[in-house]
């Protein structure tokens, strides 16, 4: 039985993408596993922050679930109810449920439309959200909501900065009242300065209109900030999971670790403190992954541990046999709700 | 100071109030301060109204010639012909002037009819790909490997005895579905790439995820990125219409007589050349320059005028 | 490599009141307006500032690669190892600047050729200027591959920019700003298109090659966590002007002008959760209207009427060798102490 307050129920879910060759007779030759069997719960009035490196395959999934793409295997739960195959008019309903707000202010707003238009084209694709006569007043009620003029319905978005155009695609979201809004790094291409009016606009609308966040970032600081509970990706899987004071306070995974301490802490009195956790090289290719634990190629701790001789890596550093052959499953640690994928998890909380 | 709508207002505040303005009105306004096109714009126009209304220009009937008058030199705006007649004694000027509609007329159907082909299939090969793109790619390059020319020869002379009788459209019938089979291949291709590179923005995907239907996101989201672009080229396309028809016509399948085009007073001016009255080539070549380039003109504006990246 | 002189009495590159205009349709935009700084061997600048501060503008005028017109430098000196590189013309400006000083740009790929492979890219300049052989020239190559520690020099001078991921772009072209073995270093953005842990690789190689040949490094950046961790000195740029310039250590510890103190309160934080994120209301202004008074006033908590119609002199000097440009500078500098 699902509990009762999640709202998104994400089951094993995957994305292989074929890779072919050839014109006329297109050979399938491999497959990138975009998103490689991903499980993830978000509950209702709560934010859950996704975090990982390019390639972590956290913008596929996201439209994975916005229903853009098809999985390959898994479920998506809406409300407990499996909605992965659902027909047509069900899917339509379902796009009211899950909204998107996008990473790059510029793309995202056709430059051919007036805001009015832009935000108002969510009433004439689902005519019955508002009546013909109500469209225009509800337009400006949304402008307002998001903290924009609504008299300024008739410009075009090149009029508009970076932070306002991203205040016009929170409003276009939220035009067909979803219940959870998947934010794609909605604020890493703004300003500093603009980022926290954003992060603050999607805080006071979660308060006031118990929205569900699933929070897609790059950017530790901000998902620190704005999450409750957080999901750390790596090529395809998730690595850890759990609230955010024990992801953050106490990381169980040595991804984890090495990427909150590539993270520059801005103060300038602490540049030498501690031990500082260094990630060597590039995430390898999703095309041809790692095999086992996809992090033992770069993980720091794998060649720490005792005893891990037997096979070694392009670093010619020594890695267990175990973290090389056997793919590490996201198992309970300390609390039950905090999960880690790592052979040797107690030895990262301890180091 | 951390209340979001608070900051917007002051946001608002310092805003610096722009009018609205579009990208096409924001076009016309970079257009209108040059003026090599408003001189274009002024040609073309000119010639457009000869074609609607030619009896404001001449009061002769092209067709009533007396061979008695023929080849009379112009004698400009004090005799009776002022452009001067041809071989068969007809009116240079009512010839002139009465050629110009079904030249522009067979320029306009060849071009819309090939944009509204091109502009359809290029959105849907471009937006659905797999197969139907494969069908409307090959097609494509099959037609494009075809020349023009020798293909156009071929077909009009095969059916050059199909009488469709002497309406004007009839006149100008089959030049038009000749040269329309080979005009819509670049706009297939051009809209095609352009509804690639957009159908992957953003704002396509969020209105997917709205829910908008493949057709909405076609006509709203992806078409306008390449329509503006597309219109650009219509006025070169159309300058290369009528310059096609003349070739056409010089070589004897082009538009129909009893309508006379400027490709047929080309071709008859041509064998007269050296004979004594050059005038009779220099008239109707004249129009056919100032109008194709002038076309040229606005459309190689119109096009930099568009382009959101030069600006 | 250098004599132990001490590094605050040689400047290598000195800006001085510089200023410069752009001529666009909505009118004369001043996107750097005195602006001064300068670097010693071995130490950071960095130049700290939103899009459309002004800090990329400068740079590209100390490079001498401003497209003039529309851009056109109204004042201010550019001074290489004493030497005025604008009484040289750009031509000569150019020239002392490719030999002397070189520069890092965000996008790497934009900046590579894609038809020529790395190592014929990285030894361009060598090849042109210093009459090298095809035969020296790939031994440098590798060995520039090797000082920015990509794996498999040997073999990787010979593939394409293409083949390279982001951070190992990244990496060639810092090698091939090395080259000519450069006394300064310009870095625009180096690191803002990069994962966190590819940054965190790329600032560290950056620095550690800056101490070993002892270069002046300028990072132009908006990154004030970046910025903590590497710098020597800060410069903070508004609306084309230097608003703050000091210490790394003083800047952090006791801001000096509003605008920076409203900057460092704004960053989220990963050792800090916190409800509210104090944010700067407003957005920068728009450089053909820049306010009256005081750039930062409509966004400013200290502004008084002062500031609306004065603009504060454009270096305030401050205890510690630091300057601000505030009327209030000495007050909000001792509040952020006490």
């Amino acid at each position: 039985m699902p509990e009762a307050d999640v709202v998104l129920e994400v089951r094993d879910l995957a994305k292989h993408y074929p890779v072919r060759r050839g014109v006329v007779l297109k050979r399938q030759i491999g497959e990138v596993k975009a998103v490689d069997g991903v499980s993830l719960t978000l509950r209702k009035g709560r934010t859950l922050g996704l975090v990982g490196e390019s390639g972590s395959g956290k913008s596929t999934l996201a439209k994975v679930l916005v229903g853009v793409e098809k999985p390959t295997r898994g479920q998506i739960l809406v409300d407990g109810r499996d909605v992965t195959d659902v027909g047509r008019a069900e899917r339509r309903a379902l796009r009211r449920t899950i909204q998107m707000v996008f990473q790059d202010p510029y793309t995202s707003l056709n430059p051919r439309m007036s805001i009015g238009e832009i935000v108002g084209e969510a009433f004439a694709i689902h005519p019955d959200m508002a009546p013909a006569g109500d469209r225009g007043k509800a337009v400006r009620e949304l402008l307002d909501r998001v903290g924009l003029n609504p008299d300024h319905v008739h410009r075009y978005p090149h009029q508009f900065s970076g932070g306002q155009r991203q205040r016009i695609g929170i409003a276009r979201a939220l035009a067909v009242r979803p219940r959870i809004l998947l934010c794609d790094e909605p604020v890493s291409a703004l300003d500093v300065s603009i980022q926290g009016q954003v992060i603050n606009l999607l805080e006071e609308l979660q308060d006031d209109l118990g929205l569900s966040y699933l929070f897609i970032a790059h950017d530790l600081s901000v998902v620190r900030h704005i999450a409750d509970e957080v999901a750390v990706m790596y090529l395809g899987r998730v690595v850890e999971s759990g609230t955010d004071d024990e992801v953050y306070e106490r990381p169980h995974h040595p991804y984890t670790r090495a990427l909150m301490s590539a993270v520059p802490v801005p103060d300038p009195t602490r540049r030498d403190d501690g031990l500082e956790i260094m990630l060597e090289g590039d995430v390898p290719s999703p095309l041809d992954p790692p095999t086992g634990c996809h992090f033992h190629t770069r993980c720091w701790l794998a060649p720490l541990i005792e005893g891990s001789v037997d096979a070694e890596r392009p670093d010619g550093r020594p890695v267990p046999a175990v973290c090389r052959n056997d793919r590490p499953k996201l198992a309970p640690q300390e609390s039950p709700d905090h999960h880690a994928a790592c052979h040797f998890a107690a030895d990262v909380a301890r180091r | 100071m951390s209340d979001p709508s608070v900051s917007a207002l002051i946001a608002e505040e310092t805003d610096t109030g722009l009018p609205p303005r579009s990208l096409w009105a924001e076009a016309f306004r970079s257009l209108r301060r040059r003026p090599d096109v408003i001189l274009a714009t002024v040609v073309a126009a000119f010639f457009l109204l000869v074609a609607l209304f030619p009896f404001l220009f001449t009061r002769k009937d092209p067709q009533r010639c007396d061979i008695a008058d023929a080849r009379i030199p112009p004698q400009w705006f004090g005799g009776a012909h002022p452009f001067g007649t041809n071989a068969y004694g007809c009116d240079v000027l009512a010839q002139l002037v009465h050629a110009t509609r079904p030249s522009l007329l067979l320029a306009v159907i060849v071009v819309s009819v090939s944009v509204l082909i091109g502009v359809t299939l290029g959105t849907v090969s471009g937006y659905y790909l797999g197969w139907v793109d494969a069908v409307i790619s090959r097609v494509v390059e099959v037609f494009l490997v075809i020349p023009l020319l020798l293909a156009a020869i071929l077909l009009l002379s095969l059916f050059r005895n199909v009488d469709l009788g002497s309406s004007q459209l009839a006149t100008i019938a089959q030049p038009a579905i000749v040269l329309t089979m080979f005009a819509w291949m670049g706009y297939t291709r051009y809209v095609r790439a352009s509804v690639l590179e957009a159908k992957n923005l953003d704002y396509v995907t969020a209105a997917r995820v709205l829910g908008a239907s493949d057709l909405r996101i076609m006509v709203r989201h992806v078409l306008p990125n390449a329509i503006g672009t597309v219109t650009a080229l219509i006025p070169t396309a159309i300058a290369a219409v009528i310059s096609y028809e003349a070739v056409l016509a010089f070589l004897g399948i082009g538009v129909r007589p009893p309508a006379v085009s400027w490709g047929i007073m080309i071709e008859e001016g041509a064998q007269w050349f050296t004979g004594g009255s050059r005038y009779l080539l220099y008239f109707p070549l004249g129009c056919l320059m100032a109008t194709v380039l002038s076309f040229v003109v606005i459309g190689d504006n119109l096009r930099d005028a568009l382009d959101p990246k030069l600006k | 490599m250098t004599d132990q002189v001490p590094a605050t009495t040689t400047p290598l590159l000195e800006v001085e009141d510089l200023a410069v205009e752009f001529t666009t349709p909505d009118g004369v935009v001043r996107a750097v307006d005195g602006l001064s700084y300068s670097v010693t061997p071995g130490r950071t600048m960095a130049i700290v500032g939103e899009s459309g501060s002004g800090k990329s503008v400068s740079s590209l005028a100390v490079m001498g690669l401003l497209q003039m017109p529309p851009a056109r430098i109204v004042r201010g000196l550019i001074r290489f190892k004493g030497e005025d590189l604008l009484g040289l013309g750009p031509a000569r400006h150019r020239a002392v600047c490719g030999e002397h000083v070189a520069m890092v740009f965000q996008d790497a790929l934009a900046s590579l050729n894609p038809v020529h492979t790395v190592g014929w890219q990285l030894t361009e300049a060598l090849r042109a200027r210093r009459g090298l052989s095809r035969r020296d020239a790939g031994k440098q190559a590798v060995e520039l591959l090797d000082l920015v520690q990509v794996p498999h020099a040997t073999q990787r001078v010979k593939e394409y920019p293409h083949q390279f991921s982001g951070g190992m772009r990244q990496r060639v072209m810092i090698a091939m700003a090395l080259a000519l073995d450069p006394e300064v270093l310009i870095a625009d953005e180096p690191t803002t298109a990069l994962d966190v842990t590819v940054q965190a690789q790329i600032m560290r190689l950056l620095g550690e090659i800056q101490a070993e040949r002892q270069m002046g490094l300028v990072l132009i950046t908006h990154d004030m966590g970046v910025v903590a961790n590497v710098a020597d000195d800060v410069t903070v740029m508004y609306a084309g002007r230097a608003v703050e310039q000091a210490s790394v250590f003083d800047v952090y510890a006791a801001p000096a002008h509003p605008y920076t103190r409203a900057l460092l309160r704004s960053i989220p934080r990963l050792d800090q959760k916190g409800a509210g994120l104090a944010v700067i209301p407003g957005r920068p202004p728009d450089p053909t209207s820049v306010p009256d008074g005081c750039p930062f006033h409509p966004r400013c908590e200290r502004a008084e009427d002062i500031c609306r119609v004065d603009p504060p002199p454009p270096s305030i000097p401050l205890p510690y060798d630091r300057t601000a440009a505030c009327h209030f500078a000495e007050e909000v500098m001792n509040d952020a102490r006490g």
